[in-house]
């Protein structure tokens, strides 16, 4: 058993090196946020443009190639985070998700394809954008040790 | 940190107490990513891993990849995140009973 004893301060900066060092390895791939988006995309125009009996396959594909997008961005990067680490990356979270949420449903309210496209395309960039920042946010609060509910 | 203070005296050694801060920090981490991370060398990550196992702290899971390339991937347990918790609690106490009055201790 290692026997070098630490003060409890020392230890302490150990700690903050040891939570330091892997924050820097936290984050995803670029393409996994661009795929999301893809995904959000498509379902954004299926809900307002098709609908009807391509909107299961369209949530089929969105569930499935969520998870096959976390499957390999797991074996990309080497290491998983489940969920939000604290306030910042919480915050980011759910606006990612209500981003989503609303250009999906938004779509199927308005009649005009036009309009339908660019909410896609909103769907698109915003999921990307705010999956970036989410990365950027938890990297920030595991390396100053918050921790989620 | 909620977990009641209470000295871990296997984390307690400087690499143990990285390994378990960097893996409190994620769900699980790959052998590889941990090595880089805490820039140590394959055999004391291994040294101190088989330590965190033996006592329950870590699970080692090397499923089969592409190929057949093993990756380990290590995980922190429920039980060894209490303890590592409550150690850190412990640490912030010792750290106020030890600092002076009129200064902050550190976080």
């Amino acid at each position: 058993m290692e026997s070098d004893a630490l003060d409890p301060r020392s230890a302490l900066d150990e700690i903050e090196s040891g939570r330091g060092g892997v924050s820097l390895r936290l984050g995803s791939p670029w393409w996994f946020h661009a795929g999301l988006g893809v995904l959000v995309a498509q379902q954004a125009l299926v809900s307002g443009l098709a609908g009807g009996n391509w909107s299961v396959p369209s949530f089929v594909a969105l569930v499935a190639g969520s998870a096959a997008l976390v499957a390999l961005a797991r074996q990309s990067t080497g290491v998983t985070v489940a969920r939000p680490r604290g306030p910042r990356s919480r915050g980011l979270m759910a606006a990612r998700i209500l981003a989503a949420l609303a250009c999906i449903w938004g779509s199927a309210l308005v009649d005009s394809t036009v309009i339908v496209v660019l909410i896609a395309a909103a769907a698109l960039g915003a999921t990307t954008l705010l999956g970036i920042a989410y990365d950027i946010a938890l990297r920030h609060d595991t390396a100053e040790g918050a921790v989620g509910p | 940190m909620t977990a009641a203070p209470r000295f871990d005296e296997l984390i307690h050694a400087p690499n143990r107490l990285r390994i378990c801060a960097a893996l409190a920090a994620v769900t699980e981490a790959e052998f590889s990513v941990l090595r880089e991370s805490l820039e140590v060398t394959d055999p004391v990550l291994s040294k101190h891993l088989r330590v965190l196992h033996e006592a329950g702290y870590v699970t080692l899971a090397k499923p089969t990849g592409r190929g057949g390339r093993v990756r380990t991937w290590v995980a922190l347990t429920s039980t060894g995140r209490r303890a590592f918790e409550a150690h850190v609690a412990e640490l912030h106490r010792l750290t106020e009973v030890a600092a002076p009055a009129g200064t902050a201790p550190v976080r």
